[in-house]
């Protein structure tokens, strides 16, 4: 007995097609390029992060009203939340920025939240259906969650816009100029100090780059090891039922496995990324 | 291992990534370099060696650079107070 008889949705690319692969896929959702532009619609990623965003907002809105309406705000919810808060401010924030650093709270909260659920987003298989455009034929595919921060782009704009934080941090609490000369290590003789400036500057554009990679490589990473598991399937499926039946149990432990590593995972990147934001804004503010 | 040493070890922990951050990006800079003049390979080497000279140089920075650092912290917390230095983690 085949696959297609077993299954009866189809075999080969057809099936593959409506598989895991389109967790990682970047077809843009059915919406029209805005301006033309192909690169500039509506991509699934886009549409998680939007959702994570919305996500935000009905969860931190409600705590933050209920935080400043009572001297002890109460709720599971609230409670988990207000734990984590204060985990990063005691255990992140104020050991590098000292108490000074919790008017940077905010932001740090937020980087880490916004990482946080974005990357737990892309382990929760919502089924949409959607057009995609395939060999000039639009066909309806079902497409699962992506993970938003499973794209370069989108690490890339995380870490940029940490890198533009800090610095702005630094500058504005030690001025431009102290800033400045602050790059250059002191007692550095005057004939290298422009190789050293260079190499410097290298240093601090290389900080973002190794905060986007590694986001963005641990969370495509995690899915592509999922998508490795679950096509085990496919792959022995076609030696027959027994093989297809052994195996699917294989694929369904190891792919349990590897999505209780990915939550970790979700959690731990999210932590790490902030953690990192954290002892840099730390080494902006206090060069020395 | 505590979560402060664990932090501890953790802000070193980019160091791999933006090592080889450095030395494959300004490679291939290099190598677009060479595409665009038509030196291939010679930019792409000198760009090789200088992603490698500026990657260990980034490594001696934020290793011995933070280690200098908490020294001079801690001497300065010892003039400060009178008393002796915390030791500097390793």
């Amino acid at each position: 007995m085949d696959l297609a008889t077993l299954t009866g949705i189809g075999t080969g690319l057809d099936l593959l097609n409506q598989l895991p692969l389109a967790w990682i896929s970047e077809h843009l959702m059915g919406i029209e390029p805005i301006a033309g532009l192909s690169w500039l619609g509506i991509s699934k990623h886009v549409v998680a992060m939007m959702i994570a965003a919305v996500l935000l907002l009905l969860i931190f809105v409600p705590f933050g009203k209920a935080v400043s309406a009572g001297p002890v705000p109460r709720g599971p919810l609230t409670n988990a939340l207000e734990s984590v808060l204060l985990f990063l401010r005691d255990e992140v924030a104020r050991p590098f920025l000292g108490q000074e650093g919790d008017k940077f709270l905010p932001v740090i909260w937020t980087f880490f939240f916004c990482i946080l659920f974005c990357n737990l987003l892309g382990l929760i298989p919502i089924p949409v259906k959607v057009p995609v455009e395939h060999h000039g034929q639009t066909q309806w595919m079902w497409f699962g969650a992506v993970t938003a921060t499973g794209k370069m782009q989108v690490t890339g704009t995380l870490a940029f816009m940490a890198f533009a934080w800090y610095h702005a941090a630094g500058i504005k609490a030690q001025g431009l100029i102290p800033y400045i000369r602050h790059i250059v290590p002191g007692g550095v003789p005057l004939l290298l100090v422009p190789l050293i400036a260079v190499l410097e500057v290298v240093g601090h554009i290389v900080k973002p780059c190794a905060l986007m990679i590694r986001l963005w490589a641990n969370m495509t990473g995690g899915h592509a090891v999922l998508y490795a598991v679950l096509n085990f399937v496919f792959a022995f499926g076609v030696l027959g039922a027994a093989a297809l039946a052994g195996m699917s149990v294989v694929t369904i432990v190891g792919g349990f496995a590897v999505v209780c590593l990915e939550i970790f995972v979700a959690f731990l990147q999210a932590y790490v990324f902030t953690f990192l934001v954290v002892v840099f804004l730390g080494g902006a503010l206090h060069p020395h | 291992m505590s979560l402060r040493e664990t932090n501890e070890a953790l802000k070193y922990s980019h160091l791999g990534i933006s090592y080889a951050v450095v030395l494959g990006g300004s490679f291939f800079l290099g190598l677009k370099a060479d595409e665009k003049f038509g030196t291939s390979p010679y930019i792409a080497l000198l760009g090789g060696m200088f992603g490698a000279g500026s990657g260990f140089w980034y490594l001696y920075r934020e290793v011995y650079g933070k280690r200098e650092e908490a020294e001079r912290g801690s001497q300065k917390k010892q003039d400060d107070n009178g008393s002796p230095p915390a030791e500097t983690p390793r």
